[in-house]
């Protein structure tokens, strides 16, 4: 059974919130918008934004790390936004088990978000439905796009590929290969919801260096000749070898 | 490049489809600065002018040029006569370190603290924060502190409290964060408005509780010996010193306003911008109905 789902590198999210804006974006003129915003140019704006970046800070001085958390809906294997919806508006696709929310049936009473544990659902005010994260559904069957391209939007936009889109359930999908690799975690397990969307925690990267990587055997100062200047269309020696 | 021009430019441009691709050799194509044979064949073909590798100088011959001037020991352009001895110093041809101009004119004691800003990422300058979306990413700054600043001074994480420097003071709320170096505190730059400025209500956050740390950095240094109006920037490359600045952080009193300071009248509409709308449901394309087959 497929479910597909994003892996966030957290170790090289800079929180640019490139992802923030380009779901905004993508989604604001589909099936899934306008993704209202209120206030928009007066005090304390708000909006429907699927995707936000939180930033924590971790450890005391000097010890410190900034992590950037970007968090949108995680697509749960046993969503608890689901069952508790009262028309039946929040459902999980059988096909790649993405979590969407039907406009025509959603009343906007808030029941899922109360459910959620992540809190990554939204009531648009002035469209009065929940809405969340859809994966990108109407970008990654459009044919009319380049399979390139057939990605979620934030997927395409993060300028350090820290976000990853894939089957989980497929071992040899880039995700799957990614957190059985990287230790990629799921948020908050004991909620019992089996969350598809994992992280990719932090690493240290720690570096070796060799005594013998210190010395260069063929040091070019040594060899300071300047050779005739041979015509320009004539071939070097390193031209003629073979890379 | 070089050569006579070619009287059937046009036909080949048109020919070529306005595209000329020559495929340096794979050994040209690497760490051109440095690569000898890439060298001489821009040299030759007259992209570049010098065939020299193009290094980053530990010892700086141009440096050294102005230093020699003025020393005295160079004929040919001399420095200005206030400003001699700060060329004869700080144009040493071997990178050395300064203590900031203006730090060595501050009185340290007074203000204790370095004050850096950084660009928010999501922002540009002050753009976008007349973008209904990005503005609500960065809607208004804090000035980040190491906590131990606040149990010094007695301000808890999230007060109000005044900024100083000997140019000016800011009034803005404290954020405690450890990844913070003790002596230093930071911002963001640019979040910050006026009221009114690019077209967001006077009430908008940016102005009431966004700040900037611009209004405690000067132009120009304190008067000294090398003049009333020197400019506040680094001796060789004449950048703005704008980190230069040093601070002092106190609590604001009970009874003030908890709005930022300083405060300005709030700036008209720009002709033809009237009001903005309460809400926003921004969609790109059209709405029409799909023409039947």
């Amino acid at each position: 059974m497929t479910q597909l789902a994003l892996v966030i590198d957290l170790n090289v999210c800079v929180g640019c919130h490139a992802c923030v804006t380009s779901c905004k974006e993508w989604n604001t003129s589909g099936s899934a918008g306008p993704l209202c915003d209120d206030n928009p140019y007066g005090p304390s704006p708000t909006g429907t934004f699927f995707n936000r970046v939180q930033t924590y800070e971790v450890g005391e001085f000097p010890n410190t790390e900034t992590v950037h958390f970007p968090k949108s809906c995680l697509h749960c294997e046993d969503p608890p936004c689901v069952p508790v919806c009262p028309t039946g508006a929040s459902y999980k696709r059988e096909k790649d088990g993405i979590v969407l929310v039907d406009y025509d049936k959603c009343i906007g009473c808030r029941y899922c978000s109360w459910a959620c544990p992540y809190g990554v659902r939204e009531i648009d005010e002035h469209q009065k439905v929940m809405k969340k994260c859809t994966l990108c559904v109407d970008r990654i069957y459009d044919e009319s796009l380049p399979e390139s391209e057939r990605k979620p939007a934030c997927v395409l936009a993060c300028p350090t590929s820290a976000r990853l889109f894939g089957d989980v359930h497929d071992p040899q999908s880039e995700v799957s290969i990614a957190i059985r690799e990287e230790g990629g975690y799921a948020l908050m397990p004991e909620w019992g919801t089996k969350p598809s969307n994992h992280y990719l925690p932090r690493r240290k990267t720690r570096l070796h260096i060799h005594e013998d990587e210190l010395v260069r055997a063929d040091n070019p100062l040594k060899k300071e000749q300047r050779e005739h200047a041979a015509p320009v269309d004539a071939p070097t020696l390193d031209d003629s070898t073979s890379w | 490049m070089k050569g006579e021009p070619n009287p059937s430019q046009w036909e080949m441009y048109e020919k070529n489809n306005c595209v000329y691709h020559y495929e340096l050799p794979k050994s040209y194509q690497y760490m051109r600065n440095w690569n000898q044979g890439y060298l001489r064949w821009a040299q030759e073909h007259r992209l570049t002018r010098y065939d020299e590798p193009i290094n980053c100088h530990i010892y700086s011959e141009v440096l050294q040029k102005f230093r020699l001037a003025a020393q005295g020991k160079r004929k040919g352009k001399q420095p200005p006569a206030h400003l001699r001895e700060r060329v004869a110093t700080h144009f040493d041809p071997l990178p050395f370190y300064f203590e900031p101009l203006e730090s060595s004119l501050t009185d340290k004691h007074k203000y204790p603290l370095n004050a850096i800003t950084q660009r928010p990422m999501a922002m540009y300058h002050s753009w976008d924060s007349q973008n209904a979306w990005l503005r609500q990413i960065h809607t208004y700054n804090y000035l980040y502190v190491h906590p131990s600043l606040g149990a010094k001074h007695g301000f808890e994480d999230g007060d109000w409290i005044w900024v100083e420097s000997m140019h000016g003071k800011v009034r803005c709320m404290c954020r405690f964060s450890e990844a913070v170096e003790p002596g230093t505190v930071w911002t963001w730059n640019a979040i910050g408005k006026s009221r009114g400025a690019w077209r967001l209500s006077p009430e908008a956050d940016e102005s009431n509780k966004g700040f900037l740390l611009n209004h405690l950095i000067a132009e120009e240094l304190p008067a000294h010996d090398a003049g009333e109006h020197v400019s506040n920037s680094d001796p060789v490359t004449g950048q703005a010193g704008w980190y230069d600045v040093r601070v002092r952080v106190y609590k604001a009193r009970p009874d003030e306003p908890k709005v930022t300071s300083p405060q300005f009248e709030p700036m008209p509409a720009l002709p033809g911008t009237g009001s903005t709308p309460k809400w926003l449901a921004f969609f790109a394309g059209r709405f029409t109905k799909k023409k039947s087959a």
